[in-house]
């Protein structure tokens, strides 16, 4: 029926990931606690029995009185018309329902509408017998319990409960005791197990699929209402299937019987379905003392219904041909008058036209049983509209029902006639039109409203669950470093930035050949970027010379691009330290702290990058922003991030018609950090236009389309980074990342694998060990679990166990799934 | 901006008619739907309310009868003027809310009830009527990127999608063993919707993918029946769910994995629903069975705001798109409720 029975669910990656801005974060597993409640599951799980409990018997009495009960109102062919069966598509999507025929009874599809699912039933039941008690008559394994049951349920001690709506009740469940109220169950001890032979005839009746569940109690369910044999004693039970009388007999039938007719089967699943509600809320100390489920109405409803003082009723198919009335609860017994208005009632009211009222005497007349009482006025005018034209079973043209009568000539302009006009009504509000279009603002119109208005407040619960500590696996120091970090001014606070003793340093790889024979590919320096040489000969250079802030730099880009910001942001501080006046550093420092999720950092550098590009010192600038921290501290980094986007967007202004790429690139870092792609968007586009040739630029851009969720234009930008730097370890990472969003599996596997085998290849360590203990720490596990999800959802559990051992070596060089996706 | 409701909680009474569900119109700041039904939606017919709040209060300004209690409600977000409603038979209905005059508008303060409504018969017909599930629609939901195609989640066991310009269904997804409780579109992506139902999964689906009928990422949301969810309209990947073990979580499903983000305690029962704050990323707001409604912050452990008014199950609940801190809500009690948080 479904395809989706296994119960270890494979997660697997979805939006997000680990792009270029947003990456990973560790967070603490919570697993969602476990259940405290049980009564209230208990709950919610019989009022779902009980909807569709009354729904079936909406339906079933629908049915029954379509075929059999003939009377004049809906003889003929209009009858099929009230309460339409519904196309039993369920368990074939593709197939439209229009085209499907009433359906001959499907046992399946019956089965999906039984709710709960009779496993799970009898489970709560199971879970609420041991809070209360109640389900001593509703398991199966004791059917053996005859009719008494009854009595003995009265009396039981729960019901003696000092909860006070009970004692509401009390009275009637006495009468209801004395007076032969349940005779239903009497009789089904007598003839338990008299399988209907008739049932087949009745085909569309799901009861045969109420007998096959577990948990339906064996002898009490087995009197089904419409198998006459079985109430040979009472002929003139009101359902009268299989004995089709005319309109009038039913009636007057139905009038005799008065209210010492058994409850049908429905009506009793549904008597017990409250009951075992009620029960299971009178068991639990914490519910029977909520004042508000003391009062409730629907609670009282609930009791009653248990009681089987109130049952329901099914509406009467109405002479019109498109009112009907609904199903509804109705007072059972003679014995009480008026409490059945206390909490079903409401003040009756003005009744509606002589069109709905039609129908009227015949109904209270069937129902009136116990003189004028309360509920027939207060339910008249419960029509309800039926739709026999539009059933799409029919796969009639004409679904809109204008009535020719109330064909609105008299209505005016813009009401529409039929229904292409009241579709294609095209709307007086702007903005409403078919296209997704964001009214995104000019370029250079961010006035601070209009990014309110665009944007809403900016978030501000994440930076305290993915700043760097959690990353570090602080846990619970977490907090108190924020404090710390807070409280600091400027640079101290923030990882790599430390002084004295609590500096990290930057981690060399060990067996460097570089460092060791000096060789040193003297042509590579030859090239443009510092980033196309291996992390090893740019580590060797910087071994060389540690006092070099330009090859320090080149390691920190290099690392950058190679997704490791743990290492790039290091790299980076050493230049910083170095020479606090190399002003490119401390843009690349931002993207690795904003790749890290720490957003304050970020900020500061940007600041700094900024006042240094203003001719300030970087010593005077750290002074000017502790003096700026303590007013900005109230604000947090929002409020700094806001200025720094003033700022920005001064400087860009400055000179308009000369891009300043790097500006730019630091507005689209900030614009991606709040999560405000398209912005971030026009501002790569914008940076690119001066930087043609920038990869980076190429793969950032890629970054913030996928990350605002359009993974398939990031696809062409990342192709195009890589074009000019294959090997770019980042961009084949998030092309893969975009791959898996696009739910092509295969290729995604390839480009992440490829993307580690880069990263190894840079990494001597790896080669060193040959095992896969040596690799791990080396390459990023931010890969291998992106890789071992890809390989989960290509269905290759060898593969995914390669991937759980990080073994880059047992991988085939070509995935066997691209070559076939590709063919 | 000219009606704004005052302070306290605004309130209207359909006698005879609880509620399942509400949704502010996306076009007019003052309108609300309602779905509701007669006896609890156990049986009996129902009912679609539009609700208008004026300087009267809040008040009825039209409804439309069905044969079976209507369960949710959304709004055409192509057309100010069409509602939909999933209703208990399985079939959706497209009313067009001016399609006949009105009654004149009836008003409630928040002490009385309205001593009558209309009394003449007034037939409301829908514009368009499908019907294609075979149980009870528990959750419509129309595309707020896409704007022509909405979806609905059933107790068949299944989620379909559907556009105004057809009679049929465009996709059908059998997304689980037992009921569906709730469907729900991404906000950022416009093919991609999250459903729950009483396996207790959390499901998403992207209908780019070849096979539209298998969830791109899914997980186990509680131990009971998931009732709903909701995503983030700020995180591209966080979504929010309700469920029948009185949990009320946020999830972050970035990087293929869902991790339980925050995890609410408070509701004493089961919570029916829960949606985001259209104008805040931290603030969302949930409903249950324990009649209260609940407001909460993703920063903070407890509920800032409890609204207790609601005398049965609080089944359904709305912010308004255009108010921002006003939130509705809706009971069992037959009342609808307007306050700002």
């Amino acid at each position: 029926m479904s395809p989706f029975r296994a119960p270890a669910f494979v997660s697997t990656s979805t939006t997000g990931g680990p792009d270029f801005f947003v990456t990973q974060h560790p967070h603490p597993r919570h697993q969602p606690p476990s259940v405290t409640n049980p009564i209230s599951i208990g709950l919610i799980d019989l009022v779902c029995v009980l909807k569709n409990v009354g729904g079936r018997i909406d339906r079933d009495f629908s049915l029954q009185q379509d075929r059999l009960v003939s009377t004049p109102n809906t003889a003929g062919p209009s009858s099929h018309a009230f309460r339409p069966t519904a196309p039993r598509i369920a368990s074939r999507p593709s197939v439209p329902p229009a085209q499907s025929s009433p359906a001959p009874f499907d046992l399946s599809s019956l089965r999906q509408h039984l709710s709960p699912p009779p496993a799970p039933l009898q489970s709560v039941a199971r879970a609420l017998v041991q809070a209360g008690g109640w389900a001593d008559s509703f398991i199966p394994a004791e059917t053996s319990r005859a009719a008494s049951s009854a009595g003995q349920r009265a009396q039981s001690p729960h019901h003696a409960g000092p909860s006070p709506w009970q004692a509401d009740f009390r009275n009637h469940v006495d009468s209801a005791r004395s007076s032969p109220a349940l005779p239903s169950l009497r009789q089904a001890s007598s003839a338990p197990w008299q399988r209907p032979v008739h049932l087949p005839q009745y085909a569309p009746s799901p009861y045969q699929h109420y007998q096959q569940l577990p948990f339906v109690p064996g002898p009490a369910y087995h009197h089904s209402p419409p198998l006459p044999s079985i109430y040979s004693p009472q002929p003139n039970h009101p359902v009268q299937v299989g004995r089709p009388t005319s309109a009038p007999q039913e009636t007057s039938t139905r009038e005799e019987s008065h209210h010492q007719e058994p409850l049908s089967q429905p009506q009793d699943l549904l008597a017990r379905t409250a009951e075992s509600l009620v029960n299971g809320v009178v068991a639990d100390e914490h519910l029977a003392q909520n004042p508000k489920l003391a009062e409730s109405k629907f609670m009282a409803l609930m009791q009653a219904v248990a009681k089987g003082k109130v049952v329901v009723d099914e509406g009467e198919p109405s002479a019109s041909e498109e009112v009907g009335e609904g199903a509804r609860f109705v007072e059972r017994s003679a014995g009480a008058t008026g409490w059945t208005g206390d909490f079903l009632g409401h003040p009756s009211e003005a009744t509606s036209t002589q069109a709905a009222r039609a129908h009227e005497p015949a109904v209270s007349h069937v129902f009136d049983r116990a003189g004028p009482s309360a509920w027939a006025t207060q339910f008249g005018d419960q029509e309800a509209l039926v739709m026999r034209d539009a059933r799409p079973t029919t796969q009639r043209r004409k679904s809109v029902h204008f009535d020719p009568v109330s064909e609105p000539a008299s209505l005016g302009s813009g009401v529409p006639a039929n229904l292409d006009e009241a579709l294609s009504h095209t709307t007086a509000v702007p903005g409403a039109g078919t296209s997704w279009q964001e009214q995104g603002l000019d370029d250079d119109d961010f006035g601070e409203e209009a990014f309110m208005n665009f944007n809403g407040p900016m978030r501000v619960v994440r930076e305290g669950r993915i700043g760097v500590g959690a990353l570090e696996g602080w846990g619970a120091l977490q907090n108190d470093w924020e404090v710390f970090s807070r409280g600091e001014s400027g640079r101290q606070g923030l990882r790599g930035q430390e002084m004295g003793d609590r500096v990290e340093r930057y981690l060399f790889q060990r067996a460097n050949p570089y460092a060791q024979s000096g060789v040193r590919d003297d042509e590579m320096t030859g090239r443009e970027s510092p980033t196309l040489k291996g992390v090893l000969e740019l580590e060797a250079a910087v071994q060389d010379d540690p006092t070099d802030h330009e090859a320090w730099y080149a390691l920190g880009l290099k690392q950058q691009e190679n997704e490791r910001d743990d290492a790039a942001i290091l790299a980076l501080s050493k230049v910083v330290q170095l020479a606090p006046e190399y002003r490119h550093a401390y843009l690349a420092l931002a993207v690795s702290y904003t790749n890290e999720g720490a957003r304050e950092a970020a900020n500061t550098m940007l600041e700094t990058w900024l006042d240094l590009g203003d001719g300030v010192s970087a010593d005077e600038a750290l002074t000017r922003r502790e003096a700026l921290s303590g007013g900005a501290s109230a604000f947090g980094w929002q409020e700094g991030q806001r200025r720094l986007v003033d700022r920005l967007i001064d400087v860009a202004r400055r000179n308009p018609e000369d891009v300043d790429a790097d500006t730019q690139v630091a507005l689209g870092v900030l614009f991606n950090s709040s999560e405000e792609y398209e912005k971030a968007e026009d501002c790569f586009l914008a940076a690119l236009s001066a930087r043609p040739d920038d990869w980076l630029l190429y793969n950032r851009l890629g970054a913030t389309l996928a990350n605002s969720g359009r993974s398939n234009e990031a696809i062409d930008y990342y192709h195009k980074a890589l074009s000019l730097h294959p090997n770019f370890v980042r961009a084949l990472f998030n092309l893969g990342i975009s791959y898996i969003n696009l739910a092509q599996y295969p290729l995604a596997a390839q480009r992440v694998l490829d993307a580690l085998r880069l990263q190894h290849a840079d990494a001597t360590e790896g080669y060193a060990t040959g095992k896969a203990g040596g690799v791990k720490g080396v390459t990023s596990d931010t890969l291998w679990t992106t890789l071992r999800n890809a390989c989960l959802h290509m269905g290759r559990g060898d593969l995914v166990e390669l991937a759980s051992r990080k073994d880059i070596t047992g991988f085939p060089l070509e995935l066997a799934g691209v070559t076939q996706a590709s063919a | 901006m000219n009606v704004r409701p005052p302070g306290p909680t605004l309130r209207c009474k359909t006698p005879r008619f609880s509620h399942h569900s509400l949704a502010f119109s996306p076009f007019f700041e003052n309108r609300l739907a309602v779905a509701s039904g007669a006896n609890f939606g156990l049986v009996g017919n129902g009912r679609l309310h539009i609700l208008e709040v004026s300087e009267g209060g809040l008040g009825v300004a039209k409804w439309f009868d069905t044969q079976d209690c209507v369960y949710d409600v959304a709004w055409n977000e192509q057309h100010e003027n069409q509602v939909l409603a999933g209703c208990g038979d399985g079939g959706l209905r497209l009313f067009d809310i001016t399609l006949e005059a009105s009654g004149e508008l009836l008003f409630c303060t928040s002490d009385e009830t309205p001593s009558s409504l209309p009394t003449f018969q007034q037939r409301r017909l829908p514009v368009k009527i499908w019907h294609e599930h075979s149980a009870e629609i528990m959750s419509v939901e129309w595309n707020n990127l896409q704007k022509d195609t909405f979806c609905t989640a059933s107790w068949d066991q299944h989620v379909k999608i559907w556009t105004t310009a057809r009679q049929t269904s465009l996709v059908t997804i059998p997304a689980g063993e037992g009921q569906m409780y709730g469907a729900s579109w991404s906000p950022h992506t416009p093919s991609m919707l999250a459903t729950c139902g009483a396996e207790g999964f959390l499901k998403i689906y992207d209908l780019r993918t070849g096979d539209p009928s298998k969830p791109i990422q899914g997980f186990r949301a509680s131990p009971t029946e998931v009732l709903c969810c909701d995503w983030n309209k700020y995180d591209i990947s966080t979504i929010a769910t309700a469920s029948k073990d009185n949990g009320l979580r946020i999830w972050d499903m970035r990087a293929g994995t869902a991790v339980c983000d925050t995890d609410f305690r408070g509701h004493t029962m089961a919570v029916r629903k829960v949606q985001w704050s259209p104008h805040h990323r931290d603030i969302l707001a949930s409903s249950g069975y324990d009649m209260t409604c609940r407001v909460w912050n993703r920063t903070r452990p407890a509920a800032t705001m409890v609204h207790t008014d609601h005398s049965e199950f609080v089944m359904g609940l709305g912010w308004a798109l255009f108010d921002p801190g006003l939130l509705g809500s809706c009971a069992w009690d037959e009342e609808v409720h307007l306050y700002r948080t």
